[in-house]
């Protein structure tokens, strides 16, 4: 009875892993050879909505000056933008700066929490939400760098009533910094490139992704503002609107640069978090989102396989565990046949955000060279995935479980243009 | 009156790669590669009991010579109708307490030492944890449940030879598929075949050598890691590493004039 639990949970983890195979082969080959839905871009001269961009920030005095200065220099109707600036709890110049800012140019408003209580960005953009005069919300990290038209591209998309929220396109500027940021400028490609691409062409669900994107106010306030018990507020809010029917958009040409982590530490607790806030939303919306009426069969399949995208690791390394006690138990019948293979050949090609053939391709389609060859260390830090992933999922079923508070914690900053 | 362009300012317009993509027929020139790839799986088919003979038999030798044991050859049923298996036949041992013993400790002190070292490469830290924590579990079984071990060298020496057979047919796959996606250079794209495919057969082989030696001379208690942590996962390694140079190599092409011809934007 053991034994065949075990086979069948082994059975399990390689049917999951064919299926994201599938899926991810599917998005390659849409994303290669078939004619791409663009976004918004031709009705620029239409009567834009009034923005207003939000940035949060907690001691942000090495970066900020970045994201302020590129908005500064947008090309957007300045009266029809308004910046709001969440200084969260900053104990070094954060605030001081952000006052400067404010006494040379009245667009960028700044809010300064200082007082006990909550912290985090969902609480911080629930309280800049309350004074924001914009229509359409539009979410920044501080370390980002938006080009001088992103703006317009992100607001175009709202002239489509249905449009709920809208998401850019992230590149990392530092990815030739060291093999880390080079692997994540690679998975960036494949990601946003290839993959949202693909999802917005096959009309799924391309994902709302907290920064370089922007939503509708209303929908916002109408369902209670963000949830300050979630980290990944981002996905979240990804789902809450296709729930309530309206659409999320990719533009592929509203590009964005962002600082990438430089160390591979500040990267595994970055991984962990977005693993723990993910698998909150799995928790939160997994029956509510293949209850809704307003999402289509196809698109609550790959709704389910994008909220799963966080547990997989967890069963790859449990199906490990369960291979081995196969192993010790003499059961290798399993072994020597296909299944293995399989499960092995699909679990080698570096698991289920990218595989290697969707980077390539990403990284072809971008037109980048050198570094392709940092592919194949995918292999090694597929593992380091595998492991901080699944400490992320564990995280999140304490958090279940216990009913403990969850605590955010800012992703390190470099900044290598002081 | 004529305006006249400054063209000094930008030597070379890169072609804006928002929506570029590819030819629909690409999609088709997949199908045909993978029509063309049939024959060729077929004829690995009719040779893999050939080549594992080979493989059996120059291995045999060399860990002979190395290990002083005497060893000899066994064909094994295994695919029907293509054929059987030839694998290396020999003996193994079960390690003592002792050494089982100091295997646990051993493994331990190396799940310690990744686990705190700072090193700049995390993910091979991991990696060897992982790792680590394999040949723990494997020791510990040793210390307490040596007579249940349910395999001996010649299991291990069938089941590799068995998924090897098998992983170089899907390296096979794996690649005309990836790399047909970026069509062109079919000349090219054949010649990384062959390269990979060489590169994959004396991979495999030397590690059959290796892996039996090991098993042979340090005992069942590294059959465990071997097989989980240092296994298949080096040869999708390699097929990654070309399929790298052949990226590398098209978005060169794809970025001249004659291929340059090739992008659609609509």
């Amino acid at each position: 009875m053991v034994v065949k639990i075990l086979q069948g949970y082994f059975i399990f983890a390689t049917f999951i892993m064919l299926i994201y195979a599938v899926r991810h082969f599917w998005f390659t080959c849409n994303r290669l050879f078939y004619k791409q839905r663009v976004s918004y871009r031709d009705i620029y001269d239409s009567d834009l909505p009034k923005v207003t961009v939000m940035i949060p920030m907690h001691n942000e005095e090495a970066v900020l000056h970045n994201v302020l200065d590129s908005l500064l220099e947008c090309d957007y109707d300045m009266d029809k933008l308004q910046i709001i600036a969440i200084n969260d709890h900053s104990d070094d110049r954060t605030a001081e700066i952000l006052e400067e800012y404010h006494s040379r140019y009245p667009v960028i408003l700044p809010i300064h929490r200082t007082e006990e209580g909550e912290r985090g960005k969902p609480v911080g953009l629930n309280d800049a939400l309350n004074m924001a005069t914009g229509e359409v919300i539009v979410v920044f990290d501080a370390d980002y760098r938006p080009s001088k038209n992103l703006i317009k591209k992100l607001a175009s998309a709202f002239m489509d009533p249905k449009v709920g929220a809208v998401m850019g396109r992230v590149i990392p500027v530092n990815d030739k910094k060291n093999i880390l940021t080079t692997l994540l400028g690679l998975e960036r490609t494949g990601g946003y490139q290839v993959d949202q691409q693909a999802r917005y062409n096959l009309k799924l669900l391309p994902q709302y992704g907290g920064t370089v994107g922007g939503f509708r106010k209303s929908i916002m306030l109408g369902t209670g503002g963000f949830d300050t018990k979630v980290l990944a507020e981002d996905t979240e809010l990804t789902y809450r609107i296709y729930c309530k029917g309206w659409n999320v958009v990719y533009d592929n040409s509203a590009e964005c640069y962002e600082e990438s982590p430089e160390t591979w530490e500040v990267r595994g607790k970055q991984i962990r978090r977005w693993a723990r806030g993910h698998n909150e939303v799995l928790f939160k919306y997994f029956f509510k989102f293949l209850g809704s009426g307003n999402i289509n069969f196809i698109q609550k399949i790959d709704g389910t396989l994008l909220l799963l995208v966080y547990a997989v690791p967890f069963i790859l390394l449990t199906s490990l565990v369960d291979c081995m006690a196969l192993f010790f138990m003499g059961k290798m019948d399993l072994f020597s046949g296909w299944w293995v293979i399989l499960f092995m050949g699909v679990y080698n090609t570096w698991g289920n955000f990218a595989p290697y053939y969707e980077i390539g391709a990403g990284a072809f389609l971008d037109g980048m060279t050198n570094e392709i060859f940092a592919l194949p260390h995918l292999c090694f830090s597929f593992f380091f995935y595998m492991w901080y992933i699944s400490l992320g999922f564990i995280d999140a079923i304490i958090d279940r479980v216990t009913k403990r508070n969850v605590k955010w914690a800012k992703t390190k900053r470099f900044n290598n243009e002081k | 009156m004529k305006k006249t362009i400054n063209t000094k300012e930008k030597e070379k317009i890169n072609y804006t790669r928002d929506y570029r993509h590819l030819e629909k027929i690409g999609i088709l020139y997949m199908l045909q590669m993978m029509i063309l790839l049939v024959p060729l799986i077929v004829v690995y088919l009719c040779l893999y009991t050939k080549m594992t003979q080979a493989v059996a038999d120059f291995s045999a030798y060399i860990i002979s010579e190395v290990t002083g044991k005497t060893t000899s050859l066994v064909k094994l049923d295994y695919l029907p109708v293509f054929g059987g298996v030839y694998c290396v036949k020999m003996s193994g041992k079960s390690p003592s307490f002792t050494f089982a013993i100091i295997s646990c400790m051993v493994s331990l002190i190396l799940i310690l030492c990744f686990s705190v070292a700072k090193n700049k490469n995390k993910p091979l830290m991991i990696f060897f944890t992982i790792a680590s924590w394999v040949h723990f579990v494997s020791s510990l079984y040793f210390v307490f449940f040596t007579r249940m071990f349910p395999y001996n060298l010649n299991d291990y020496s069938e089941l590799y030879i068995k998924q090897q057979v098998i992983i170089w047919m899907i390296i096979m796959t794996v690649y005309v598929l990836t790399t047909s996606m970026i069509p062109d250079m079919f000349v090219y794209r054949v010649g990384l075949f062959m390269a990979l495919m060489i590169l994959e057969f004396l991979y495999g082989v030397v590690r059959y050598v290796i892996y039996m030696v090991i098993i042979a001379e340090g005992t069942y208690i590294f059959m465990a890691v071997l097989f989980f942590v240092f296994g298949i996962m080096f040869d999708f390694l390699i097929l990654v590493a070309v399929y790298s140079v052949y990226i590398y190599v098209a978005g060169f092409r794809y970025k001249n004039k004659k291929r340059g011809d090739m992008w659609q934007w609509s």
